[in-house]
């Protein structure tokens, strides 16, 4: 039989288009034989996913059900955690997974959690043994589908055994996967398949991930795939007492591709397509994973190169005159012009500034410095806030760690309104969560109060034994005893004031400025019920030395239009010069009447700024601010979203042991800035 | 004979420090052994123990003593750190943070080199023999505002990080402790394990050393394994629906 040219047709050429793909590459190429399997597979394209009505009676299982219990349980299973968003099929990117929205009807709670329980497997597992770690892997079998399908099939058996392997439980739990009539449904690639046939040479693959097909045994066709997975099997080794090995077995992800390029021939000798995949195994997705490298590896290249918003701002020039950009800045270029003086802006030391200038500090620096500190006590370092020059702006001190002085008035931090923007945005936040507003709301309210004995009182519920024992004694000796001998139970209003400080530092430009909106508008509508003194301040400092603070919402103000549209518009900007930050914050909190001062910290990286402010500099430069900031009586902990291993240790550095919450995934945020605060006031 | 078993230094650490008569501080979550270590070294060096577990109405008065009536008489009544200096034992707070700001300021003439108890009531300043111990314990995991153990006051102490012990450890330990199963205390501390891992993602503290313990007494007193990690390592952890679904979900897999 020639190619198909059954009525199909449109979808299979619309099926093509959406996935960038070739009739080739699917093994549907025009010289294929009259056969029966191949007309099979033909077919398998020309029928459509089911469609699902998300939240309608025709679905199952919805993952909002389930979301919560889902990732707590990958958690603990693996250890890490993970961002749950909406994809069908499941796939991942190597750091989120994705699943379906809904899984197909009718709703039968205990298997479809069965479902969404190994759809997550999967995907943690290809995580958790770096299957999807290997650039040159995935570049290989990105556009080739017979590799990717075989190579997806081997790797999902693989972690599919690992983690039955691991535990026990599972074990069952995947046995009953693969009876179920939802998770086996078939697809090519993202296309559904009948399931009334299946080429034999591929049949053993499935063996353990859809027996419920309970296809006819193949004969010699099928025996590069039954040595396939034998081969798989074989890697399954576990660590001692049960522990899954410490890294994957050696060569894994190569012997995988191995394996699958021996099946792509010989799925191709006999002029078959990609197998199909059991829906609940979802989908490789190399592209996602490969464009997230390049960009990251471009970012950091930028980064490296630095001059990041210099090279920003030419390639607007260059795009605004429509021509090409201009050269690249060699060493000698020319010292006046326009790009001369943006290039000593963005680059270098500010020598227009009257600032000192950080770069180049020279030895008669240090021993003025260090004169200056000897004549400086400590102590009038915290005597008062600096007090604000003509132009508004408080200097601040820095520490220079590799001299050991602070230099003074280093840098300026000025106070800015923050950007504003329509109304939408707040709006938009309050109104998709209403659900969680309202718990943080209930959560707070126990926040309120404080309850304690009050001692030596006229009148109370109970004898305060050592002031009646006092009273007793003084008339045994003839003393006017003291009338206040009891004491009683109170639930006192007590007030924490409360600044939080958000990173609007360029890095957090995309989700993650997203996020930190959505948490201060969540965060400030339970402060909101609560009463008590709030402020929100945004920062990132576009200059070395002059650092804008950016209210967002000040002490004073009230909630409004104003304040709202600060926060629904926060705009990523600058560099990180957290310490000076900190300093002028620091002060804010103190200026404030009561006992408690919590000084939040939402950030997503290293401190970091142009010049030396970056590495040591930085992290002890703002671990001296924190120092500063503590002995005002202001107690600082951070939130972070470097997701980095070695963020612990810049972390505990700067704000000590304890002090922080690294979250593994940003998409925590919004809930837990709250639930952070109430764990440090209650 | 108490049963402890050292998972690092600690013991040399403490051994060598009460030999110095230098105050301890024991920091580290809920139920990892901090006050059987405790009991366990003053068996060792032969010392009493006296044990205060400390909560916020505890001011210092509860702790160095007050005057009482007795047939119309005053008396004083020694509190229990008064006792443990007067009786060269160790004196151990436990959860020091809970208790009032006044408690520490009692403890620094204990804790520095002047090793006295002044009591304001009776006049007396009570010299603290060589074998009196000041030990203080508390969980920097609560991280709240106004349980912070001051850095003035930390500097006083000899410090003893503890933390879960690891799993084959662990395992030793329940084993011991319960009278149960090697494959038993094997898949308890998985599961504790597990349930650490959602330790500030969920859960306040992940599963006790101790709650392990309980659910393999619970097996071995005749309970199924899957009922008792239930009464334990379930109900115990949380209240929330969620949380206890995947705590659920995490001894299924487990278990089976």
């Amino acid at each position: 039989m020639a190619a198909p040219t059954v009525s199909g047709e449109d979808t299979l050429r619309e099926t093509l288009e959406e996935y960038g793909l070739t009739a080739a590459e699917l093994g549907l190429g025009a010289e294929t034989d009259d056969d029966a399997e191949q007309a099979l597979l033909a077919r398998f394209l020309f029928e459509p996913p089911k469609r699902t009505a998300i939240g309608g009676e025709r679905n199952g299982l919805a993952l909002d059900r389930v979301v919560k219990q889902l990732t707590a349980l990958l958690r603990m299973l693996s250890g890490r955690s993970f961002s749950v968003a909406y994809s069908d099929p499941p796939a991942t990117d190597n750091l989120n997974i994705y699943l379906p929205k809904a899984v197909p009807a009718p709703e039968i709670y205990e298997q479809d959690l069965l479902l969404y329980r190994a759809m997550a497997l999967v995907q943690v597992g290809f995580l958790r043994y770096g299957i999807l770690q290997e650039r040159a892997i995935l570049a290989e079998i990105h556009r080739d589908w017979v590799l990717r399908s075989a190579y997806h099939l081997l790797a999902a058996r693989y972690v599919l055994r690992q983690w039955g392997e691991e535990y026990p439980g599972l074990k069952e739990d995947l046995r009953r996967v693969a009876l179920l009539d939802k998770a086996g449904a078939m697809r090519v690639n993202v296309t559904a398949v009948p399931r009334d046939g299946m080429p034999g040479a591929f049949v053993p693959l499935y063996e353990g991930l859809a027996t419920c097909l309970n296809w006819r045994q193949p004969g010699p066709e099928g025996d590069p795939a039954r040595r396939a997975i034998r081969v798989v099997d074989g890697l399954g080794t576990l660590g001692a007492g049960g522990q899954p090995p410490a890294t994957p077995p050696a060569q894994l992800t190569t012997i995988l591709l191995r394996e699958a390029r021996t099946l792509r021939e010989h799925f191709h000798r006999l002029r078959l397509g990609p197998p199909p995949l059991p829906w609940f195994v979802g989908i490789i997705r190399p592209e996602w994973i490969l464009a997230d490298l390049a960009r990251d590896i471009a970012y950091e290249q930028e980064w490296k190169k630095g001059n990041k918003p210099l090279r920003q701002l030419l390639e607007a020039m260059g795009r605004n005159k429509g021509g090409a950009l201009p050269p690249p800045p060699t060493p000698d270029a020319p010292k006046s012009g326009l790009r001369a003086r943006l290039l000593a802006r963005f680059s270098g030391p500010d020598t227009s500034s009257k600032a000192p200038a950080y770069g180049a500090l020279r030895d008669e620096h240090v021993d003025q410095a260090r004169a200056a500190a000897a004549a400086r006590p400590d102590e009038e370092l915290l005597d008062a806030p600096p007090k604000p020059g003509a132009d508004g702006a408080r200097e601040y001190d820095e520490w220079d760690d590799a001299a050991g002085v602070y230099r003074f008035a280093a840098v300026k931090v000025i106070e800015v309104e923050a950007a504003t923007g329509p109304l939408g945005g707040y709006e938009r936040v309050v109104q998709a969560n209403q659900r969680q507003i309202k718990e943080i709301r209930r959560r707070f309210e126990a926040l309120r109060v404080e309850e304690r004995w009050l001692h030596g009182q006229p009148d109370g519920t109970e004898l305060d034994m050592n002031r009646a024992i006092a009273a007793l004694t003084d008339i045994a000796a003839g003393h006017q005893p003291d009338e206040r001998v009891y004491k009683r139970y109170v639930r006192q209003r007590q007030t924490v004031a409360i600044l939080t400080l958000v990173d609007l530092s360029g890095s957090t430009q995309g989700h993650i400025i997203h996020l930190e909106q959505e948490a201060i508008v969540m965060f400030a509508e339970g402060l909101r019920t609560l009463g008590f003194p709030h402020a929100f301040y945004g920062f990132g400092n576009t200059h070395p030395q002059e650092c804008h603070l950016q209210r967002i919402k000040g002490f004073d103000e009230a909630y409004g239009e104003p304040v709202h549209k600060r926060m629904g518009n926060l705009r990523p900007n600058g560099a990180t010069r957290l310490g000076a930050y900190l300093r002028h914050a620091g002060w804010l909190l103190a200026s404030r009447p009561q006992a408690r001062r919590v000084l939040l910290v939402v950030s997503d990286g290293k401190p970091e700024d142009r010049g030396e402010y970056r590495g040591r500099q930085g992290v002890r430069d703002t671990a001296m601010a924190v120092a500063e900031v503590r002995r005002l009586g202001v107690h600082v902990h951070c939130i972070s979203l470097d997701a980095n291993e070695g963020a612990d240790g810049y972390l505990g550095e700067i704000f000590g042991a304890g002090r922080f919450l690294k979250l593994d995934t940003v998409d925590a945020l919004p809930t837990r800035l709250p639930e952070v605060f109430r764990g440090l006031v209650r | 004979m108490i049963y402890y078993r050292p998972h690092g230094n600690e013991v040399e650490v403490f051994r060598v420090a009460a030999a110095r008569k230098l105050p301890i501080l024991l920091k580290g979550p809920t139920g990892c052994g901090k006050t059987r270590f405790v009991r366990y070294m003053a068996e060792q060096l032969g010392r009493p123990l006296i044990t205060v577990a400390c909560q916020e109405d505890l001011a210092a008065a509860d702790l160095t003593g007050r005057f009482l009536l007795e047939g119309g008489q005053t008396v004083w009544r020694d509190g229990p750190l008064t006792r443990a200096v007067r009786e060269g034992a160790i004196c151990y707070l436990d959860e020091v943070v809970e208790a009032r700001a006044d408690v520490m300021t009692v403890l620094h003439p204990l804790t520095d080199d002047r090793r006295v108890l002044p009591l304001d009531r009776t006049g007396e300043e009570i010299a603290a023999p060589d074998p009196f111990l000041v030990v203080i314990s508390y969980n920097p995991g609560y991280q709240s505002v106004s349980k912070e153990l001051k850095e003035s006051t930390r500097q006083r102490f000899v410090s003893l990080s503890f933390d879960y012990p690891t799993a084959g450890v662990e395992a030793e330990i329940v084993q011991a402790e319960a009278g149960c199963t090697a494959e038993i205390a094997q898949t308890l501390v998985k599961l504790g394990q597990g349930s650490r891992n959602l330790r500030a993602h969920g859960l306040g503290e992940g599963a006790s050393t101790r709650l392990l313990v309980y659910a393999a007494t619970l097996v071995v007193a005749g309970l199924p394994l899957k009922e008792a990690a239930e009464a334990t390592l379930v109900g115990s952890l949380t209240d929330d629906v969620e949380m206890t679904k995947a705590l659920r979900e995490l001894v299924r897999s487990v278990l089976g």
